[in-house]
């Protein structure tokens, strides 16, 4: 009787056996293989983009180097119309109009940041903190040429700027505004509440806090943020063509018309008989220019981590 | 301003300079509500001078948003409205006129969870002093350490000090926040669970700190050793009874956060008042 009941009969076993047996997991693979397949589809566009940008430079280079060293490009000015040549007076041109739009942007977008995560105690500040994030969402999707017809009526106009290098960077601090604010907005709010209210709590004033706790704790974040502001300023064309013109000059002052980087490449590709390889030259400048600012603001914002952690 | 006295004594007992038995803080009849909710309604307690007193009672009873009060860090919440008066050495520190920043270096507040700042354990120190203006930088360094030993944590770090504060261990980081908070110097130090996120051990560490530092530290201005007067906010009967002076029993009635008794902790743990607070510490003998 005992042995009866201690012996598990063949359908018991069975049982037994098809509780243990691997769980199908075809989903699971499925699900791996899409998402790789996706990751890697996306590296391999970015690697296409550089790469065809660097090869096209380079047969470029090949050509020139009979004409000049290669160091020579970055100092000339160009010459028939961008095709012999370099960019010298258009580097200038780009650094100045960056200069404008990051001396305006970058003060205003932090104090807007700064409202719209510091505030809030009271209705009326989380009321304003809505509105100002809405129209920061509205600003964000308007598109460049948009802007640019904006500037040009605004600031060469209607305050008689003319096309110049400053209603060029004004107009695009413009653009560059919403997507600065909702980034360091962001980097703002990930810093932990605890520290601000430590901070609050050791007798310190909003300002001190803000200025020793929050701030320092936010520059990875701010880091981020900075990366996409000067991305969409050096990327930006559409909204340069009306405000900051496209003349090839070596620029004098704020004042003078000057032709920013991607305006040049854009006239180049578009316009000038023969213009693909100096155009292909300049577009892998303002690819590395690219690379290197987002590496750079990478290494500030991962040294910044490392000295929190 | 007419403050509501219930004690009929101390309407006779109002001599210019207050005695060492006269309580350090009494708060009379405050409310704590949110969006015009009261949270907890018409506290009064008093505080006494260089005691630890606990504040005990279930969840969701005012306790922390009491304690919150007294130094104004519910000015930070959006909605929160507080009323009646608490008075610290003479001066109702509830009053619109109070600067809550002066009050918060007076009234130091530990959190529940460590909450050292994402710099050095150095800097942790100096950086709340050189915001409170202490100018000279040994005198900040001097500061430093010595709170650092009033917490016991100087043998433990006096090597790493500009190590980040956030590779510590909870229990450290947590000395760490206290040492920050007295070396203001500060009248009374409020504690919101301080225990709650440790381990035993460093629970054990915290209490015989908390019992060292009723008899007084070493700050800003360290004239005199003055004993540190502190209010602690515990889930933690056996804490409770283990370092605290005096206890205030909190509990809901009628949806209602309430202050239904207080006294010494032996007193109100042995031979309680209310119903309710014999079941709520009885739950520890069983």
């Amino acid at each position: 009787m005992v042995a009866e009941v201690l012996v598990p009969t063949e359908t018991e076993i069975e049982t037994e056996v098809a509780a243990w047996a691997p769980v199908s997991r075809w989903g699971d693979h499925a699900a791996a293989v899409a998402v790789w397949a996706v990751a890697l589809g996306v590296a391999a566009m970015l690697l296409w983009i550089v790469g065809d940008v660097i090869i096209g430079a380079m047969g470029g280079m090949a050509k020139a180097s009979s004409d000049a060293s290669w160091w020579a490009f970055f100092t000339q000015a160009p010459r028939a119309l961008g095709v012999k040549g370099g960019i010298g007076s258009v580097l200038v041109s780009t650094a100045m109009i960056l200069a404008v739009c990051l001396s305006v942007a970058l003060p205003l977008g932090l104090g807007t940041a700064v409202l719209l995560t510091e505030t809030g105690a009271t209705r009326g500040d989380a009321r304003l903190a809505r509105a100002v994030r809405r129209s920061l969402d509205v600003l964000a999707g308007v598109p460049s040429i948009v802007f640019g017809l904006f500037g040009s009526v605004l600031f060469c106009e209607v305050m008689g700027m003319g096309f110049s290098i400053k209603a060029g960077g004004l107009t695009l601090a413009c653009m560059v505004l919403p997507i600065f604010i909702r980034a360091a907005e962001d980097g703002l709010r990930s810093v932990p509440e605890a520290w601000r209210h430590g901070a609050t709590a050791l007798g310190l004033s909003r300002s001190a806090s803000l200025r020793r706790v929050v701030l320092p704790a936010a520059i990875p974040g701010l880091a981020v943020a900075f990366v996409l502001g000067v991305g969409r300023a050096l990327a930006e064309t559409a909204a340069l063509l009306f405000t900051a013109g496209t003349v090839t000059r070596m620029p004098g002052s704020l004042d003078d018309s000057g032709r920013a980087l991607s305006v040049h490449i854009y006239e180049l590709a578009m316009f000038v008989n023969g213009g693909e390889p100096a155009a292909y030259r300049s577009a892998a400048v303002l690819v590395v220019l690219l690379l290197g600012i987002n590496l750079a603001a990478a290494t500030v914002a991962r040294k910044y981590t490392l000295r929190n952690r | 301003m007419s403050l509501p006295i219930l004690n009929p004594e101390l309407r006779l007992t109002t001599t210019p300079e207050p005695a060492m038995s006269e309580p350090l803080l009494r708060a009379c009849c405050v409310t704590v509500s949110y969006g015009g909710k009261p949270a907890v309604r018409d506290v009064e307690l008093e505080i006494a001078r260089g005691r630890i007193t606990a504040m005990i009672g279930p969840s969701g009873c005012g306790k922390s948003s009491f304690l919150a009060s007294l130094n104004r860090l519910t000015d930070l919440i959006g909605g929160c409205t507080v009323s009646g008066a608490a008075m610290l050495d003479g001066r109702d520190l509830l009053a619109p006129d109070v600067d809550p920043v002066a009050l918060r270096r007076r009234v130091g507040m530990i959190f529940q969870k460590p909450n050292p700042f994402a710099m050095s354990i150095r800097k942790n120190l100096e950086m709340p002093l050189k915001a409170n203006g202490v100018r000279s930088a040994a005198d900040r360094r001097d500061l430093a350490e010595a709170a650092l030993r009033d917490v016991g944590l100087w043998d433990e770090v006096s090597d790493r000090l500009n190590h980040s504060a956030l590779r510590l261990s909870g229990g450290q980081q947590q000395r760490l926040c206290i040492a920050r908070a007295v070396v203001l110097r500060p009248r009374l130090l409020l504690l919101d669970e301080p225990c709650s996120a440790l381990d035993p051990m460093a629970t054990q560490r915290i209490e015989e700190l908390l019992s060292e530092l009723r008899g007084g530290c070493c700050g800003l201005d360290s004239t005199e050793e003055e004993p540190l007067t502190q209010v602690v906010v515990t889930h933690n009967l056996a804490q409770a009874k283990r370092v605290a002076d005096d206890t205030a029993v909190f509990w809901v009635r009628d949806g209602c956060g309430v202050m239904i008794e207080s006294g010494a902790t032996q007193e109100v743990f042995e031979n309680p008042r209310e119903e309710e607070t014999r079941r709520y510490v009885g739950g520890l003998q069983g």
